[in-house]
């Protein structure tokens, strides 16, 4: 009983805050205030410009290293993303998509990445303005490739519905198309994210305290454990993320160019 | 000071810098991906797509070039056989020809050999009668001077040895 409350004594989950609110490296009491998750963004950003970098300059007929993990990226994000989704006419969305992919990616990533363990995308000021960017681009596209009144009938008034429906599906398909949209994009990968960097920080926090209180080393091997396999499943969750969400910016996209329905 | 800031912090709201940053981040990132680090990657995949697809069609080529190489290679060894065997047939029936010629040489010289010989056998003949001749009419005369014990002279008896042999000569004409 005393061993027990010793070890509750011990665990000391910091306050929320203290895991996502981060004090400003530059332009502190700014609008623009510069913290980590900023850092992240833009370290996602150079990271992957890095990549294509090293990727164009030393390309060669038979890829190896970095070229062969862009192109194979590349080549994924063409056939499974862009041609199965929206055919040959999203090709040109391929750079977009891909540079989406790994900005959401390495965003991801950096939650399992040592001594930053953080990932941007548990912020939903990295998340919404990704959403709204997406939820911009693909009405654009619809105005722009159908005509505004043609996209949002298409968009709005389903064929073949008896009218008398219409007064119940058009309200709920602009509901769907318009306003639920870009909130589950956003809330899907911040609310993923988050729980998932909070479970890290759950079992850190439990095994760091075993480990204070050397009384209850023998069950110090289980929460160690599930971190460990906590970060490898939060490491498949990251790359999953980044895939549906670029995959649903695709199937926005595609219908918006006028193959949805 | 802890609770302070957890109280005032709202996990679920975005923050203005925070915003800004990340959308400033993702628009360099598209732009620099656009403009200047996807194109040299793309052009490089669809190099060597193209690459693979010339190297299909030129291995398409020549497996082609190589059946049609093979058929005129057939047909030509057909016609190099057939050639073949009409020379053969040709110095066959050359050599036939040939050997009729040489036998029917053979037989004509065989032939004039025959008649030389012929001429050559009565030639010596004709000879071998006149030296019997006169070989017969020295014995006739000395057997004749045997006989007549020298009664006769030589002179009186030449002309009548003469007429006997002409006239055995006439008689064996």
């Amino acid at each position: 009983m005393e061993g027990s409350s010793l070890i509750l004594a011990g665990i000391n989950f910091p306050p929320i805050a203290e895991v996502l609110n981060w004090k400003p490296l530059a332009f502190g009491g700014t609008a623009y205030a510069f913290n980590k998750i900023g850092l992240l963004a833009l370290l996602s950003t150079a990271i992957t410009l890095g990549l294509f970098a090293i990727a164009g300059r030393r390309a060669s007929l038979v890829p190896r290293g970095v070229q062969n993990l862009v192109e194979s990226s590349v080549d994924f994000i063409t056939n499974t993303v862009v041609l199965d989704v929206i055919g040959q006419a999203g090709l040109a969305w391929v750079p977009w998509l891909t540079g989406l992919f790994f900005f959401i990616l390495f965003n991801n990533l950096f939650e399992v990445i040592p001594f930053i363990q953080m990932p941007a995308t548990a912020r939903t000021s990295v998340t919404i303005p990704l959403a709204l960017i997406v939820y911009v681009t693909f009405i654009v596209v619809g105005v722009r490739s159908q005509g505004a009144r043609k996209y949002f009938k298409s968009a709005l008034v389903p064929e073949g519905v008896p009218v008398a429906l219409l007064l119940l599906l058009v309200p709920i398909e602009l509901l769907s198309t318009f306003i639920v949209r870009p909130f589950a994009l956003a809330v899907r990968l911040f609310g993923n994210m988050l729980a998932g960097h909070l479970l890290l920080v759950t079992f850190a926090v439990i095994s760091e305290a075993l480990f204070v209180k050397s009384i209850a080393l023998v069950v110090l091997p289980l929460p160690a454990a599930m971190l460990v396999a906590l970060t490898g499943y939060e490491i498949f969750v990251a790359a999953l993320q980044a895939f549906i969400f670029t995959i649903l910016t695709a199937v926005y996209i595609g219908e918006a160019l006028g193959g949805g329905h | 000071m802890l609770a302070a800031v957890s109280q005032s912090f709202n996990p679920i709201l975005p923050s203005a810098g925070e915003i800004i940053w990340s959308v400033l981040s993702f628009a360099i990132l598209l732009v620099v991906l656009a403009k200047f680090a996807f194109p040299p990657v793309a052009a490089m995949m669809n190099k060597r797509s193209e690459r693979i697809r010339e190297d299909l069609e030129a291995a398409e080529q020549a497996r082609r070039e190589a059946l049609a190489l093979k058929a005129q290679r057939e047909e030509e060894l057909a016609g190099a056989r057939m050639e073949a065997q009409r020379i053969v047939e040709d110095a066959r029936l050359l050599a036939e020809q040939m050997k009729g010629e040489i036998v029917a040489r053979g037989h004509q010289e065989i032939e004039a050999s025959k008649a030389q010989n012929e001429a050559l056998l009565a030639a010596e003949r004709g000879r071998v009668v006149l030296e019997l001749r006169a070989e017969l009419a020295g014995l006739a005369i000395e057997l004749s001077s045997r006989i007549l014990a020298h009664e006769l002279e030589r002179s009186e008896v030449d002309p009548l040895v003469e007429a006997f042999l002409a006239e055995a000569d006439a008689g064996s004409r």
